[in-house]
């Protein structure tokens, strides 16, 4: 509090307009997204950079109309919250394992699980993509539920073990002398106590999942799967020169993770601080 | 926490229940798949069960009481993967569309080779067939019959209203590099961009550029090239069209932003009057004809020098075929319905719902009183009357030199590559492709 | 029972510690046996796959050993080294991202009423999918996109440039799209490791009579060198293994290859025909390689600055 008081008015005003001036600057391509999807085409053929005469809604009105926007919306929804689901079923034991059951193996084998973290996902995406072709499950949802859970175990079981290592290992012993059981551990002390970890691996997975492309399109090419990530990319080839009309279905595109982002950010930036602390 | 771990599990369970679910269906029903839009720009606006193709399925269906299940794939340069997945898993569709020349080739083991289910007679109703018989040898297995909806003939179009102001008189339409010079630089006098090009895709070095080529060398250049008997370096015709390809942008006669506009947008920038010409396929004559109307004129692209050997030469051909895989389990009624495509009631009616682009249907049997709008005619007489024609070029080649080709197309045209080192990287490519 | 204060913890050895022993071992090892299973499943088995068939020519279908063909291909291939050029050219948007994330660390650091607001706002952009952010960046550098029409009322016509046209350019968007969408993670990275110093370090300087430029560079700085380079190196390793989205957005590689990288060159070439998915294989491989190579030596970086 002292340091606060301490500053000089000016300095004090001098950083907060620089901050501005940066938040400014990191707004605007955003707010360019935002100010044009409210202009004809015509308007922006004419001038790209400036307002809207008028405040329509067509622009909205042609998205919604001309894609299946709700169908997009829930597969997306629905391929994030299952892949989130399978990762934690298989990340929470495994993490409970490592962080409180000493083995001579435990370590070599978290290593191990750790640097996969840096397997780029190319390198095992055309071998997947046979894979799937050849067991039948290549245009379906299930193939990306395991592509994409198979990427975030590595991260997750990280974050999770640090995170369960946290708990005090008295009270897993406790719990275990009053008699309780592996299941009943994992969700009365475990969950419990390491539920900020836990929901911090949700939302950043969640988030990587929802804004996931590569695999996304590879993996499934039936219109009816389609996440609104794919959708968007195939949008600069449709509208091409119907700029407010692209700037606007991006706009639609970005807003759940934006809503997402805006309600959960302390989770993320724990999540972030956590792994630099390691 | 109890209540959030139960609900992760059900929303899992769920989910994996709902993929095993909604399982393959079984039973007595055709699968056809169809690359691109259902059908032509009639057909937009109208509800799904008025296009061509869902009416031609129930007709066929009246007929022979055989389903038939469509499904339509927009996303045309994935479609090869989709088809070639498909084929690996054996899950694939019973009749499909398919791209003609490399594609087709490479996925030769999953189509049927038609030749014992067709007679001769049937056969020689359509033209341009040996462009779907394996490697264009005569004697090929058959793989496809031309698709009706989208047969393609390279032209170029100009806006007669910009012409007129101009002053380019009907004898001054371009035919060759000289004639379409002068008119480029008449345009660029009054302020207006002569020709739209959108290369980001590299498509228009096959549009433009080995056409030229193709005036002076005819079919076979080209197969020389590809079968090793000559290189891109040493055929000067193709050295002498890439060279006048690449001036159409270092002159001026171009919009300045080729490299970073993509197809569609190129044809916009025609279709919108913002541009004077356009060279690409004939399925610009719906969106043209929309946004212009009568300022709309089509005419053959040029020739590479005024006396070129093949001057007047008809590029194109039918670029998509219908097949039949494979691994179908009802080979005789995939065929029954291939047939039934292709005949000349279809045909008729398929022209006649609006589908008037394909004015140069490989069709011998449809009448040409059946096409109604003036461009169509116009197809068909160039067509009929062409002294010499040739298949799409970028088709003939194997597929990584068609990806070269379209890869370096904006390089050359920007002049970011001397006509001599692209020559020299479409060699060092087709070295090591060559068809036997 | 008796009460836990009294109680005591069996130990691991003797006849019932052997027991427990067994008993930890089996249940941590049907604990991660979920995990193992789907790592080995659909990780390390495709991993391998990719490295086998690297060493064919295969069209997805038929298989041929063609031993390190490709290997040697991609070595003697000019263009192989253009991408690693490319990705480099990527990576040396990180010493920006570093100096601008310090930058507003600084700023943020006195935590001035409403810092939390300037955070998020900072990190917001990295939330967005890379594709959203490429197509924002390609519309607004295209030819007749708003950033030439700025240049064009304020008279600096000689910046009016088909940006996306020529190879420099190009990759100049694309940097600069890298920094926006990744500066916010130092931003918050940084932060937090600013705020981990114990501020007992300053007031010693300000003792000893430091200025604010010594304070900044001697002391605050090398603290948070752990931190910088845990940031250096997750960033390097997404520009190679992660910008697939981005590139695909704003250039799709081009023009040519000038702004592709080794991996969106596996992407390219993983479905063509005529056998090049063994080729994009060993692509994928050399990929593999490098990343490994970099962890490994920043690992080796960190443990010897730690020291």
């Amino acid at each position: 509090m002292r340091k606060i008081q301490n500053m000089k008015r000016r300095t004090k005003s001098l950083l907060v307009l620089l901050l501005t001036l940066v938040a400014v600057t990191t707004l605007l391509p955003m707010a360019y997204m935002l100010i044009s999807s409210f202009r004809t085409m015509t308007e922006y053929i004419y001038s790209p950079l400036g307002f809207p005469s008028r405040f329509r809604l067509d622009n909205f009105i042609s998205i919604a109309s001309g894609y299946p926007l709700l169908r997009n919306f829930s597969n997306s929804l629905i391929l994030s919250l299952v892949s989130l689901g399978l990762s934690l079923l298989v990340s929470v034991p495994a993490a409970y394992a490592f962080a409180h059951i000493p083995t001579r193996w435990g370590s070599t084998l978290y290593v191990a699980t750790i640097s996969l973290m840096m397997v780029p996902i190319m390198v095992t995406l055309i071998p997947r993509y046979i894979i799937f072709s050849k067991i039948g499950i290549l245009d379906s949802r299930l193939s990306l539920y395991l592509s994409y859970t198979a990427g975030a175990l590595p991260y997750t079981v990280f974050l999770l073990t640090v995170g369960f290592k946290a708990v005090p290992k008295e009270l897993v012993e406790s719990a275990k002398i009053d008699g309780a059981g592996y299941a009943q551990v994992v969700f009365n002390v475990i969950i419990p106590m390491g539920r900020a970890t836990i929901i911090t691996a949700c939302i950043l997975n969640f988030v990587s999942f929802w804004n996931e492309l590569v695999q996304a399109m590879m993996f499934t090419s039936n219109e009816k799967l389609k996440t609104i990530t794919v959708l968007v990319s195939t949008m600069g080839g449709r509208y091409v020169s119907n700029m407010p009309l692209i700037l606007t279905g991006l706009l639609i595109a970005s807003i759940p993770m934006i809503v997402v982002y805006v309600f959960f950010q302390r989770y993320i930036v724990e999540g972030i601080t956590m792994g630099a602390s390691k | 926490m109890k209540r959030l771990s139960g609900l992760v599990l059900v929303l899992f369970l769920g989910g994996t229940l709902a993929v095993f679910g909604s399982g393959k269906k079984e039973g007595n029903t055709l699968k056809y798949w169809m690359i691109g839009n259902p059908t032509t720009e009639a057909d937009q606006g109208k509800p799904a069960d008025q296009w061509y193709v869902n009416q031609a399925v129930k007709r066929f269906e009246a007929k022979t009481g055989i389903k038939v299940e469509v499904s339509i794939f927009p996303d045309q340069s994935a479609f090869a993967d989709k088809f070639k997945a498909a084929g690996i898993a054996r899950n694939g569709p019973d009749v499909s569309g398919i791209w003609g020349g490399s594609v087709m080739f490479d996925n030769k083991d999953f189509i049927l080779p038609l030749d014992p289910y067709f007679t001769a007679d049937e056969l020689s109703q359509i033209a341009s067939i040996n462009a779907f018989r394996y490697n264009y040898k005569p004697d090929g297995p058959l793989l496809g019959i031309p698709n009706a909806v989208s047969n393609d003939s390279l032209m170029l179009f100009y806006n007669k209203e910009i012409f007129r102001q101009a002053g380019i008189s009907d004898a001054e339409i371009p035919t060759d590099v000289n004639s379409l010079a002068a008119a480029c630089e008449k345009i660029k006098k009054i302020g207006v961009t002569p020709i739209a090009v959108g290369d980001q895709e590299g498509y228009y070095s096959a549009f433009m550029m080995l056409p030229l080529y193709a005036s002076a060398s005819g079919a076979q250049g080209i197969r020389d090239i590809v079968e090793g008997r000559n290189t891109f370096a040493q055929d000067a015709d193709f050295v002498a069209a890439a060279r006048v390809y690449q001036q159409m942008y270092s002159l001026g006669y171009t919009n300045p932003d080729v490299v970073s506009l993509n197809d569609s947008a190129g044809q916009t920038l025609f279709a919108s009057g913002k541009a004077a010409m356009i060279v690409t396929g004939q399925w610009m004559i719906a969106a043209g004809y929309q946004l212009l109307g009568d300022k709309l004129g089509m005419t053959k692209w040029i020739a590479l020098r005024p006396d070129a050997k093949y001057k007047g030469l008809m590029v194109g051909g039918p670029s998509q075929a219908a097949c039949v895989t494979s691994y179908t389990k009802n080979p005789e009624q995939a065929i029954q319905f291939l047939k039934f495509l292709m005949s000349k009631e279809e045909l008729v009616q398929c022209i006649t719902v609006g589908n008037n682009s394909a004015g140069s249907t490989p069709f011998k049997v449809v009448p040409p009183d059946t096409f109604k709008d003036p461009f169509s005619r116009m197809l068909v007489d160039f067509n009929k009357n062409a002294p010499f024609s040739v298949f799409w070029l970028d088709n003939q080649l194997p597929q990584e030199v068609a990806t070269e080709l379209y890869r370096m197309s904006p390089l050359l045209l920007s002049s970011a590559l001397t006509v001599d080192q692209y020559v020299a990287k479409m060699d060092e490519v087709m070295k090591r492709n060559i068809l036997k | 029972m008796e009460p836990s204060a009294t109680r005591v913890i069996s130990p691991t050895h003797g006849p019932s510690g052997r027991r427990r022993l067994r008993h930890d071992n089996l249940t941590a090892f049907l604990s991660v046996l979920p995990m193992i299973a789907f790592i080995l499943a659909i990780t390390v088995y495709p991993t391998l796959n990719a490295l086998f068939h690297s060493f064919t020519k295969w069209d997805g279908i038929h298989v041929e050993f063609i031993g390190l063909d490709n290997y040697a291909q991609i070595a003697k291939d000019p263009r192989f080294w253009q991408l690693l050029l490319n990705t480099l050219i990527y990576v040396s948007t990180v010493p920006v991202q570093i100096l601008i994330a310090l930058f507003i660390m600084v700023l943020l650091y006195e935590k001035l009423p409403g810092w939390r607001f300037f955070r998020s706002l900072f990190y917001l952009p990295n939330v967005l999918s890379p594709i959203i952010i490429g197509l924002i960046f390609r519309q607004a550098f295209m030819w007749e996109g708003p950033i030439n029409a700025f240049f064009k009322a304020n008279h600096l016509n000689w910046l009016v440039l088909d940006w996306l046209s020529k190879g420099p350019t190009a990759m100049g968007v694309i940097l600069i799209a890298i920094i926006w969408n990744n500066f916010g993670y130092g931003v918050v990275l940084f932060l937090a490791g600013a705020t981990m110093i114990d501020p007992c370090v300053f007031e010693a300087a300000l003792l000893d009579g430091a200025n604010w430029f010594q304070k900044t560079f001697r002391i605050f700085l090398p603290l948070l060198g752990r931190v910088i380079a845990f940031f250096s190196v997750t960033t390097i390793i997404w520009i190679f293994t992660g910008l697939f989205g981005l590139i695909f957005a704003i250039t799709k590689g081009g023009p040519g290859y000038d702004t592709t990288t080794l991996e969106y060159m596996i992407y390219l070439n993983a479905f063509k025909a005529g056998g090049k998915m063994g080729y994009a294989c060993a692509l994928a491989v050399y990929l593999f390689v490098i990343t490994f190579g970099i962890s490994r030596i920043s690992m080796l970086v960190t443990d010897r600055s730690d020291r």
